[in-house]
């Protein structure tokens, strides 16, 4: 806290906020664009992506961009363009990152070939509007994968504050799990996977998801934020920490499937097998998150 | 040390406020979210999934290699996506089937074309030409 008000001192108070010149917004911007490029490049080279410009449940697609905006002021706390100490700035840096989302998606999506003058409308919006979401996830972490300023103590300790309290902690789990399963719910692979899977094969993808989700948080002290509550055993910490971040990594899959239509018409023991599957790269997402973030 | 904060400063580290450019670019983009929502909801309301209705139109018919290519291209006119449609041809003398071609497309949106050939040996504008949209499965 004492940093972040030295820091306000510097800039002259909250109230009068530097404000940064168009030359630092561009660079800014060039940044963002690079990491939507880097985060959504896997889903803009994958088939299924541009089926589901046209397949996809426009209300389900329509959910997703509503729940991506607050998720994605949340995340301007610990990532974005440029450090914001605002709501309001936050929200800027939310629409800048979806607007370099679109556009990311749309050039790329017209330079393969899979938008062209002639298609229906339908198709060419849903194809970019698929990929905005992950595209603006990706523009946000910009600062943090190409900024040079974060890496320091001072930063660190702001966002710290954020990122110890529990809430904070599923949040970012949430974010990884949903970045990785938005990227891989939508190809046949998982679904084969859990038909062909048997109940054995699952339950032992389950153990291993929540060991290594344990192991990559807690005992192998990737990001360094572990922490157990004096006195708590390990147990405590698995139950807090590693079986909560699973549950909610479980229910971001289940989300993702359905918005994606894979639930449709579905058995719900193959669901849920599909839920088991997907969470395996969500959990994986959701213990780097920290270290991404 | 302190070289590198003011550095840091510079490159965004320290709070920010936000300028006019990025609240222009902001507003272009909440429009465009904004848009995007109420285009895809409107889309569901006003046009709920239904069956595809396709149309096959016979658009050339030429000599190519050994036989003949018919050059067709199909319409989705319905609200709901073809997947694995197969297109058949079938030349008739008489009545009698004489010769038959399939194509198959992979994906036919609502609301798209696709173009595609058949190949026959003999003349198809010598024959009957019966073409049509045989099955197709829910994407």
């Amino acid at each position: 806290m004492a940093a972040s008000r030295g820091r306000e001192r510097d800039g002259g108070g909250v109230a009068t906020l530097r404000i940064p010149s168009s030359t630092e917004f561009f660079v800014g911007a060039g940044r963002a664009f690079a990491g939507a490029l880097l985060f959504s490049l896997p889903m803009l080279m994958t088939m299924e992506f541009w089926q589901l410009g046209f397949t996809i449940d426009p209300f389900r697609l329509a959910l997703l961009l509503a729940i991506g905006v607050p998720l994605l002021v949340r995340l301007s706390r610990y990532g974005g363009i440029r450090h914001t100490v605002r709501l309001q700035d936050d929200v800027a840096d939310v629409f800048v990152s979806l607007l370099i989302a679109f556009v990311t998606a749309g050039l790329l999506l017209w330079l393969f070939g899979e938008v062209a003058p002639g298609r229906p409308l339908r198709e060419v919006w849903g194809k970019v509007a698929v990929q905005a979401f992950p595209a603006a996830i990706g523009a946000m972490l910009a600062l943090n994968q190409f900024g040079q300023g974060d890496t320091d103590a001072d930063a660190d300790a702001d966002r710290g504050e954020i990122e110890t309290r529990y809430g904070g902690e599923l949040f970012l789990m949430v974010v990884g799990a949903l970045f990785l399963s938005l990227n891989l719910a939508p190809t046949d692979e998982v679904a084969v996977l859990a038909f062909t899977m048997s109940v054995w094969q699952e339950i032992g993808l389950l153990v291993l998801t929540l060991l290594l989700m344990h192991a990559f948080v807690h005992a192998v002290e990737f990001g360094g934020t572990h922490r157990r509550v004096a006195g708590e055993s390990v147990l405590g910490l698995f139950a807090r920490s590693t079986l909560a971040g699973y549950a909610a990594v479980f229910l971001v899959s289940v989300y993702v499937l359905w918005t994606f239509g894979r639930t449709d018409g579905v058995a719900l023991h193959e669901v849920i097998s599909m839920a088991i599957v997907l969470s395996f790269p969500g959990a994986v997402g959701a213990a780097f998150a920290r270290l991404i973030l | 040390m302190a070289g590198r904060d003011s550095e840091g400063k510079r490159d965004g580290k320290a709070p920010v406020g936000t300028s006019p450019v990025e609240w222009a670019a902001a507003a272009a983009g909440a429009v465009l979210l904004v848009a995007t929502i109420a285009y895809l909801v409107h889309y569901g309301l006003t046009k709920p999934e239904g069956p595809p209705v396709i149309r096959v139109v016979v658009e050339t018919v030429e000599p190519a290699g050994e036989g003949y290519r018919v050059g067709f291209t199909a319409t989705n006119e319905g609200n709901g996506t073809a997947a694995e449609l197969s297109i058949r041809g079938v030349l008739r003398a008489g009545g009698a089937e004489i010769e038959a071609s399939t194509a198959r497309i992979d994906f036919l949106p609502q609301e798209s074309s696709r173009s595609g050939g058949l190949f026959f040996r003999r003349d198809p504008r010598a024959l009957t030409l019966d073409l049509r949209a045989e099955g197709y499965v829910e994407p």
